[in-house]
């Protein structure tokens, strides 16, 4: 068959991108501990929330975009955004420190803080 | 002529791509439509590419002004980078490691876009980004290795 050959190229780039985006994964993520606190960072401000609670509510995000936000269980999620890609809303249930799920389009974003091991100082 | 074909091309590779199945995490994308923009690179010209660059981001109004801005950035820092690579390094490299290199830059334009928009709480969504555009890189390349002989020996697709 003709085919344009795999490189030795190739495969260091392959090597270089895997290395780079697992110690980013590290880096970033590790360690992780249950979160106690969810931020929901809105155009209009920031809003923090005890995850021990039930609740829903709403918040507004740019154009008039409204999100509903379900918290349960120690858990937090976006319930339903009016917004057209439902990114946030397919992030699910969060409650590990450092989770997120942001809605690009009405400048939205929830997180989850507050573990026993704060990694904050890795986004100052 | 030939940059209107392989833009009308991307354009249907994008919409081929977007009745997939959606992968199981969120904003995650194939990619497929970079193989028209890795063989416009490489088989025929800087220019060419940058021309399906712009119609592929315009197309991305589709989706929304924000998707638009980030497909923009995106693909913009993706050509920037793949065509240094390939002025550079183009005969280390076969089109799966341009693929890749091109798929990080893309995904890494996006996430400045995000993190300029919301904020450090995009900084989470940096490695996830990072470690889908290796596969999503590799199959888009390899795409192109499997068929770029062929459309080489069609000469509608050929140089000149």
């Amino acid at each position: 068959m003709n085919t344009v050959r795999l490189r030795r190229g190739d495969y260091v780039v392959l090597l270089i991108a895997a290395v780079a985006a697992i110690g980013c994964c590290i880096r970033i993520w590790w360690p992780r501990a249950v979160g106690q606190t969810a931020v929901v960072v809105t155009p209009h401000g920031e809003q923090r929330y005890s995850l021990s609670q039930t609740a829903t509510f709403t918040v507004e995000g740019n154009n008039g975009a409204m999100l509903s936000i379900e918290i349960d269980g120690g858990r937090v999620r976006v319930r339903d955004s009016s917004c057209p890609d439902q990114v946030c809303v397919h992030s699910g249930w969060l409650s590990k420190n450092g989770q997120t799920a942001a809605c690009v389009p009405a400048g939205v974003s929830v997180r989850v803080i507050g573990g026993s091991q704060e990694i904050d100082g890795v986004t100052a | 002529m030939l940059a209107a074909v392989l833009s009308a091309l991307t354009v249907v590779l994008s919409f081929l791509e977007g009745l997939l199945p959606p992968l199981p995490i969120p904003g995650a994308k194939l990619g497929l439509a970079n193989v028209t923009v890795m063989y416009a690179l490489c088989g025929i010209s800087l220019p060419c590419a940058a021309g399906v660059t712009v119609v592929k981001a315009a197309f991305a109004l589709f989706r929304g002004p924000i998707a638009c801005l980030m497909s923009t950035v995106g693909s913009l820092l993706s050509l920037i980078v793949m065509a240094l690579t390939h002025r550079f390094l183009g005969d280390k490299l076969s089109f799966v490691g341009l693929g890749v290199v091109g798929a990080v830059a893309h995904n890494m334009g996006q996430w400045m876009v995000s993190y300029v928009l919301l904020g450090s709480a995009m900084t989470y969504y940096a490695p996830l980004l990072l470690l889908l555009a290796i596969p999503a890189g590799a199959v888009t390349g390899l795409v192109l290795n499997v068929v770029y002989p062929y459309l080489q020996h069609n000469s509608l697709f050929r140089k000149g």
